[in-house]
């Protein structure tokens, strides 16, 4: 048996060591935030968070994660409200069908999590494995920099 | 602003926004029914042949696998056009990948052994698999001589424009290869069957032709075929007719097991066995005067339909009529066909045919420029529509003609002279990254019709119905698919705004054929403009219902009454909208309204002559494309792109240009980095490390301008958008290139391999 | 499919089970960062399906054995970066075979002083991939589209097979006979590699043509590292992925290198000496003319970039 810390809660996984991390989160815990696009490590629809850390969920087996952490975009969210993040998406147009979104949203929590000013280019490289076919990208990349600058003003708020 | 409760041109949040950043919405792969199956396809293996059986390993039977066969079908055709589609084949193979049975099981992981206990014993025959190979046509895969569709638009008489002393003549021939959709989320569907017939949900644009599909296929009436779309990761016309396939499929599966089936397709089946864009060969022959006054047009427009007819005959339609590009030219022949070859199926893409025949046309007015000595984007301001201007299809454009403002407003925001003139000049540079590029600029016009074709619209009637619901709510319900770009919310702001209601208080039925009428197909840029002004109608007689009610209840003539925000006043003083529905609806339960396509009564066309109005109305363009080419590998980066785009109004800007920024990425990939390989009628590179789109590292910096010049039979002057933005790219991409290298390609794509191939052959400097 | 698995957390278990299952007759695959392995499998062709041409042949053919995992991802010992005193006193740094491209490019001594690396690591897939590829997948899946095998040939790396029966270290460049082939025997594990730190006067050029700027597999890569004196190749190590069976080393061009003045080397020579080294082949990524043209060209900016 595996057992895996899935968005903060320990969870013992019954499938098989070598089955796809992504499947034991969408089929055995029911989390179907993260999603499949392409089952080799290109789309990164199916990106999650392993001990912090952005990976694509189709390339892990899930015996590789016993006694670690996994966050999916459902672990994203801190509260009632939308994160900053995820409310700058909507509003900048870096959603549209949607499908890439959760895994873009992971990438991007842990860019502003390890730079809370990145410059364009340094956006649009930590996106680089998240294939989106909707927007062009250039909506998505605003709307991380705007997260940015919402957080950093929201810490400067807090911090006299 | 004047009116706090104005909906038309702000960014609302949209509604489906917070399901998608939190996970919480169910795409079609997140969802599973109680005692689900899963389903999978058995192909055939060769390009042409003919099978003569199909043997079931009796590991099947015994481990209770459903097989479906061409045996199990009602009537084995998906109905579209032309219904020579088989559902599943029974003896002609006519394509590598096509349907020969069906399997379904408990568990996903026996999928596999499944597939494989179905053999297949065939005869293979010669395919055709080229253009040429089908336009000669030693064995038809289509009637006598393969064509599936011609058109014909002759506008003057070229032969005699000719004749005119002094013209310069150009010609030439331009290619443009296939495109995968890739829409990031696979095709898949759910089917079940019970007391009230078939029920089908899936990512789905256009549920009603799968309902069709079904009742053609399943022998079952209008009323038993359930189809509802689910939320859906992209579709950009790959969902258009292929979702029909995939649901009968499922179908079948269902009724012979009894039980609800699951098929999604992985990446590489959904890359193999589903449409793409058709790829063109496009001949012009053009005479000008020397000041660059276009005289005469003669183009050849050539099809690859692939196998089946599919939607062939319209996507060459759309083609023909886009052929001349947006140029004034007294005298034009355009001859188009469609051939097949024993291919997948090519279908609805983005564009529909369009961006093949402006790629060829706008390569050709580079060519002509050149020869002229006239500054490319000069000799299309000469020539560019204006008001007042006729088409090749004797159209008179008498309003919204903003292709001339697309034009000035992209000149200017890229300042497209100054790098034009910087470029040629200038020699190797070192790029951010150290590498050798040169540089280039190059520039696109191009309109893309809005809507169907000619009487397409007023043929289809398509139906929206608003219902007013308890506290003064309204549920829009049409069969318009959000597929992404945002119909939900642009929807729920054109009724918002036709009955002044808050945003909020707007719902968009799911569509369900069982629960919205056919607005027609979710293609063709109709969706805002066309079903759009119908969802404006129908929410603006719901309201005149509320109102003419208000009148009544306090007995005043109804013209003394004042629809103003959410409340009615009069000499009564002011009544909530909400109090005064609530109050209609406990005298009358249902109030609804169910509104149809309104065509404007002065529209002529003609289908057989292929003259007049060819659409009501045209989007315009202008696309600048800034690009670096590295000088060892030939690699292309469009480094930025501007796009002024006219689309009669944004009712929600950030969505529009959303729309824009993302078709134009898609004529960027087409153009530097999609290429799909053949070999024997199969697809080598079904896979996403191996069909290279385009990452937020690839992508161009997008510099977006909305022009609004209105039409009003839109809905608050609005037009269509979905398309439009694919025409351009590819062409402003090349003629980019060209200035960077030299290099004059007249056939897409441009990979660097076709760059340093050209190099050796000495393409025309 | 069925697998056996273990997920040893030690070196010592880890080479326990590799043997065992050796011993049983198994097929082990040892597995690391998975960005491979997890693919093929799961993209395989089915495998119950007869050959080609054999279409209406019943039953299925069997299916192979059983293999056995042996999942190396909690043997810290495969993610050491440690520091050694070679011949002549100078500093080799060992990399645990399970050190990932992402810790190429955060480790502050391999970031400072083999900036090659991180060039490389940074052009590895995208971000996710990086954080889970290693060095020792890399090496042990033998792609000749590998980003790392090169730059670790450039850098003169050695590889450790380990056994239970012992070590042995050879040189990278003589670590593959042929397409995904090496000469690891079934017992051993891919233990580490180890460099030198770069000798003064040394220049690294790393240049990956891929088919785009990120999520991208080589259409051709070269790495180099040469060393000059006094403006003379005194030393010089170039590697060079996608070009044949294997990745590549350039050994006619590190031989037409050596003891002269990069400039001074006729172009054709030197144009002639890497068409020996390599045997590059059209396929869905690219073209053999494609590849050729690239690989000169870049052979060529490496010359140059020496005497910048």
């Amino acid at each position: 048996m595996t057992t895996v810390t899935v968005n903060g809660i320990p969870r013992e996984v019954s499938s098989g060591p070598l089955s796809r991390l992504l499947d034991v989160l969408r089929e055995e815990l029911g989390l179907t935030g993260t999603k499949e696009g392409c089952g080799e490590g290109e789309c990164g629809s199916c990106t999650v968070l392993l001990d912090g850390v952005p990976v694509n969920a189709c390339l892990v087996a899930v015996g590789q994660c016993d006694g670690r952490r996994v966050t999916t975009v459902e672990g994203l969210q801190e509260g009632p409200d939308l994160t900053p993040l995820a409310r700058c998406l909507i509003d900048g147009g870096g959603a549209q069908c949607g499908i890439c979104t959760p895994g873009m949203l992971v990438s991007a929590s842990h860019l502003l999590a390890r730079n809370p000013s990145p410059d364009e280019a340094q956006v649009r490289e930590a996106l680089a494995g998240n294939l989106c076919r909707c927007t062009g990208y250039q909506r998505i990349v605003d709307s991380v920099l705007e997260a940015s600058r919402l957080l950093r003003a929201r810490r400067e708020g807090a911090s006299p | 602003m004047a009116d706090a409760r104005l909906y038309v041109g702000q960014n609302v949040p949209r509604v489906d926004g917070v399901a998608k950043v939190t996970g919480a919405a169910k795409y079609l792969d997140d969802l599973h029914l109680p005692d689900m199956l899963h389903g999978a396809t058995v192909r055939s293996e060769v390009a042409r042949g003919r099978l003569t059986g199909l043997a079931v390993d009796p590991w099947l039977a015994e481990h209770g696998v459903t097989v479906v066969t061409a045996e199990d079908v009602p009537e084995n055709v998906v109905a579209l056009i032309e219904d020579d589609q088989p559902v599943l084949v029974r003896e002609h193979i006519r394509h590598r990948y096509e349907p020969v049975a069906l399997v379904a099981c408990e568990r996903k992981e026996d999928l596999q052994r499944a597939l494989a206990g179905v053999r297949q014993t065939v005869t293979p025959e010669a395919p055709v698999l080229s253009l040429d190979d089908a336009l000669r046509a030693e064995s038809p895969v289509h009637g006598p001589d393969n064509i599936q569709k011609r058109y014909r638009i002759v506008k003057g008489d070229v032969d005699r424009a000719r004749q005119e002393p002094g013209l310069v003549f150009t010609e030439g021939t331009y290619h443009v290869h296939h495109q995968e959709h890739l829409y990031i989320e696979p095709q898949g569907v759910i089917a079940w069957w019970d007391a009230s017939g078939v029920h089908v949900l899936g990512s789905i644009q256009c549920p009603y032709y799968v309902h069709k599909a079904l009742k053609r296929a399943l022998k079952v009436t209008d009323t038993e075929a359930h189809v509802t779309q689910t939320v859906t990761g992209g579709g950009f016309g790959g969902k258009e007719e292929y979702p029909s396939m995939i649901a009968l499929h499922a179908a079948l599966l269902a009724k012979k097991s009894g039980r609800p089936v699951k098929v999604v397709y992985g990446r590489g089946e959904d890359m193999e066995a589903t449409t793409r864009r058709h790829p063109a060969r496009v001949k012009i022959t053009s005479g000008a005067r020397s000041d660059g006054t276009l005289a005469f047009l003669d183009i050849d427009v050539l099809m690859d339909g692939g196998a089946y007819v599919t939607l062939t005959p319209v996507v060459l339609s759309r083609g023909t009529l886009h052929a001349t590009g947006p140029y004034r030219c007294p005298d034009v022949r355009v001859v188009a066909r469609a051939l097949a070859t024993n291919t997948p199926p090519n279908g609805a893409f983005r564009g529909f045919g369009a961006p093949q025949t402006i790629w060829a046309i706008e390569r050709h007015m580079d060519r002509l420029a050149d020869q002229l000595g006239i500054e490319r984007e000069a000799l299309r301001r000469h020539n560019l529509f204006v008001e007042g201007d006729v088409t090749a299809t004797g159209q008179t454009l008498k309003v919204s003609v903003g292709g001339m403002q697309c034009l000035d407003a992209a000149v200017k925001a890229s300042d497209y002279y100054a790098k034009r003139a910087q470029y040629a000049s200038e020699g190797v540079q070192r790029a951010a990254d150290g590498r050798r590029v040169r540089r280039g600029i190059g520039l696109s016009t191009f309109f893309h019709g809005a809507g169907f074709t000619g009487s397409g619209e007023r043929r289809l009637k398509g139906r929206v119905q608003v219902d007013l619901e308890p506290g003064g709510s309204l549920r829009v319900r049409s069969a318009s698919t959000d597929i992404g770009q945002g119909t939900e919310t642009v929807f729920a702001q054109l009724a918002a705004q036709a009955a002044r209601v808050p945003f909020a208080r707007v719902a968009v039925e799911q569509p369900c054929t069982t629960h919205v009428p056919d607005s027609g197909p979710t293609v063709a840029s109709r969706t805002v403009m066309v079903v759009g002004s119908i969802v404006e109608l129908a929410a603006r007689d719901v309201a005149e219902r509320v109102r003419a009610d208000v009148a009544r209840h306090h007995a005043v003539a109804p013209e003394r009454v004042t629809h103003g925000d959410d409340s009615f006043t009069g000499p009564f003083g002011e009544e909530s909208f909400a109090v005064a529905s609530d109050r209609l609806l406990g005298r009358e339960p249902r109030v609804v309204s169910l509104r149809q396509f309104e065509p404007p009564a002065d529209v002529f066309w003609d289908d057989d002559t292929y003259t007049g109005e060819a659409y009501p109305a045209y989007s315009w363009g202008c696309d600048i494309a800034a690009v670096e080419v590295d000088v060892d590998t030939l690699e292309t980066r469009v480094t930025d792109f501007w796009a002024a785009q006219d689309v009669g109004k944004a009712i929600h800007p950030v969505l529009c240009a959303g729309q824009v920024e993302g078709g134009s990425l898609q004529a960027v990939g087409w153009a530097v980095s999609e290429a799909l390989v053949w070999q024997d009628g199969a697809i080598k590179n079904a896979r996403m490390t191996n069909y290279i789109i385009p990452t937020s590292l690839d992508a161009p910096r997008f510099h977006t301008t909305l022009i609004e010049v209105p039409y009003p039979g839109g809905p608050f002057g609005a037009k269509g958008v979905g398309e439009l933005p694919m025409d351009g790219g590819a062409p402003a991409v090349a003629s980019a290139v060209e200035q960077a290298t030299g290099l004059a390609l007249d056939a897409l794509p441009l990979l660097p391999e076709d760059l340093l191939r050209a190099q050796r052959n000495g393409a025309p400097q | 499919m069925t697998h056996g698995y273990v997920r040893p957390a030690s070196l010592a278990e880890a080479l326990s089970a590799v043997a065992e299952g050796v011993r049983e007759g198994l097929k082990v695959t040892p597995l690391c960062g998975g960005t491979d392995w997890m693919v093929e499998r799961h993209l395989a062709p089915n495998p119950y399906k007869s050959p080609e041409g054999a279409v209406d042949a019943l039953p299925p053919p069997p299916l192979p054995p059983p293999d056995v995992v042996v999942d190396l991802s909690a043997v810290d010992e495969l993610r050491k970066v440690e520091l050694e005193v070679g011949e002549g006193g100078r500093t080799w740094v060992r990399l645990g075979a399970g050190v990932t491209y992402r810790t190429l490019r955060e480790h502050p001594y391999l970031v400072e002083k083999f900036p090659i690396l991180a060039a490389m690591a940074s052009e590895v897939g995208a971000v996710q991939i990086q954080a889970l590829g290693t060095l020792g997948g890399n090496i042990a899946t033998g792609s000749p589209a590998a980003d790392g095998v090169p730059v670790l040939v450039a850098l003169g790396a050695r590889v450790r097979l380990q056994s239970l029966e012992g070590a042995r270290e050879m040189p990278l460049e003589d670590y593959y006979t042929g397409y995904r082939r090496s000469v690891r025997h079934d017992d051993e594990l891919l233990e580490s590699v180890v460099f030198p730190e770069l000798e003064a006067g040394s220049r690294w050029f790393w240049r990956k043509v891929g088919t785009r700027r990120a999520q991208s597999i080589s259409k051709v890569a070269l790495a180099s590292v040469v060393t000059l004196d006094g403006g003379v190749v005194t030393a010089a190590r170039l590697a060079m992925a996608s070009v044949a069976p294997t990745v590549a080393c350039l050994r006619g061009v590190r031989a037409a290198l050596l003891g002269q003045r990069p400039e001074a080397v006729p172009e054709g020579a030197l144009l002639t000496a890497l068409r020996g080294d390599i045997a590059p082949i059209g396929d869905v990524r690219s073209t053999r003319e494609y590849r050729l043209h690239v690989a000169e060209r870049v052979l060529l900016r490496m010359r140059e970039a020496l005497g910048d």
